[in-house]
């Protein structure tokens, strides 16, 4: 077995890392979630210290992928969105930790 | 590297978020602050003067709430903890629940002692109130991830003892607790008034879709 190959084996998991959550933005905004029951738009704009916009469109991804749910209500009139990680956001934030933890942690310092 | 991202530090930060408003600090203040007031009442009677403190807490409570409502939410938006967090808060509840059980049980050691030896009661009724309220505090700090609790217990703690050494001592009046409560639910209300205008100028109000 060629050291090419091998390396490229010690890397793979780094190619299978989920895209849509290792987008730096994405993966702020999942990692809160993974940490909380829901917390609401707002809340989330304030700890991660992104626009209304960007937070949107990375919240659409996020929703496309089916790893975040939704919940549009009026509270006294006022809308509110309440962000909420699926089961399947939950297991892909796992898995993505569990990836990264294995890349990282095998490189040497 | 053991984390890639510090999950604990990360929802300790969420969590205590929802405290950065200063409204709990001055719901505590107004809480010890009462104590302040309680005496200077006592024209009233021992009933009708504690009475006063449930209108007290109630316009305290539905200050705190209002303030939630309009202040906090708008700017900082909320969030439902999670189950390791909801499990912790329902940990300080418990603890309070049996702190407070104890305070009332050491209330009838303190009864029976004064039949025995007054002079023993009188320093052990505000030693014993002071080490309840700094237990209190502490194991809200502790369940809430909030250093500044335990300084408020430190503070109010204190209150009692140092009252009953004041009357002892210098003759204030009251057992010195509007003099000592004063200070310490004071020194407690002004933390959260600081702590609130940091909060007002750092987070401006958020309406939903504007930005």
């Amino acid at each position: 077995m060629s050291a090419d190959t091998t390396r490229g084996e010690e890397l793979q998991p780094l190619a299978d890392l989920d895209r849509v959550i290792h987008e730096p933005a994405r993966l702020m905004i999942v990692a809160y979630l993974y940490v909380v029951e829901s917390a609401d738009f707002t809340f989330l704009m304030r700890q991660t210290g992104l626009t209304w916009g960007n937070l949107s469109s990375h919240m659409s991804k996020l929703e496309e992928a089916g790893y975040v749910e939704v919940d549009k209500s009026f509270v006294e009139r006022k809308p509110r969105t309440m962000l909420r990680l699926t089961d399947a956001g939950r297991a892909a934030f796992r898995e993505y930790r569990k990836r990264m933890e294995q890349v990282l942690g095998d490189i040497p310092a | 590297m053991s984390e890639i991202v510090d999950l604990k530090e990360l929802e300790r930060r969420a969590f205590r978020a929802t405290f950065q408003d200063g409204l709990w600090d001055m719901f505590v203040g107004v809480v010890v602050l009462a104590f302040a007031l309680i005496p200077l009442l006592d024209a009233l009677g021992d009933f009708w003067s504690s009475v006063v403190f449930l209108p007290i807490y109630l316009l305290g409570w539905l200050g705190f709430q209002a303030g939630k409502k309009h202040v906090t939410l708008p700017r900082m938006g909320a969030i439902q903890p999670g189950s390791a967090r909801k499990a912790k808060l329902r940990k300080i509840t418990g603890a309070i629940a049996l702190a407070l059980g104890t305070f009332a049980a050491l209330g009838f050691v303190v009864i029976a002692l004064q039949q025995a030896n007054a002079r023993l009661a009188d320093w052990l009724f505000p030693a014993l109130m002071g080490l309840l309220v700094l237990v209190a505090f502490s194991v809200g700090a502790y369940f809430l991830d909030l250093p500044r609790l335990y300084g408020y217990g430190v503070l109010a703690g204190l209150a009692a003892p140092v009252g009953e050494l004041l009357y002892r001592h210098a003759g204030a009046a009251h057992h010195g607790w509007p003099v000592t409560f004063g200070i310490s639910g004071g020194a407690i209300f002004i933390v959260g008034v600081v702590l609130l205008a940091r909060f007002l100028r750092a987070y401006p109000v958020v309406r939903e879709g504007e930005r």
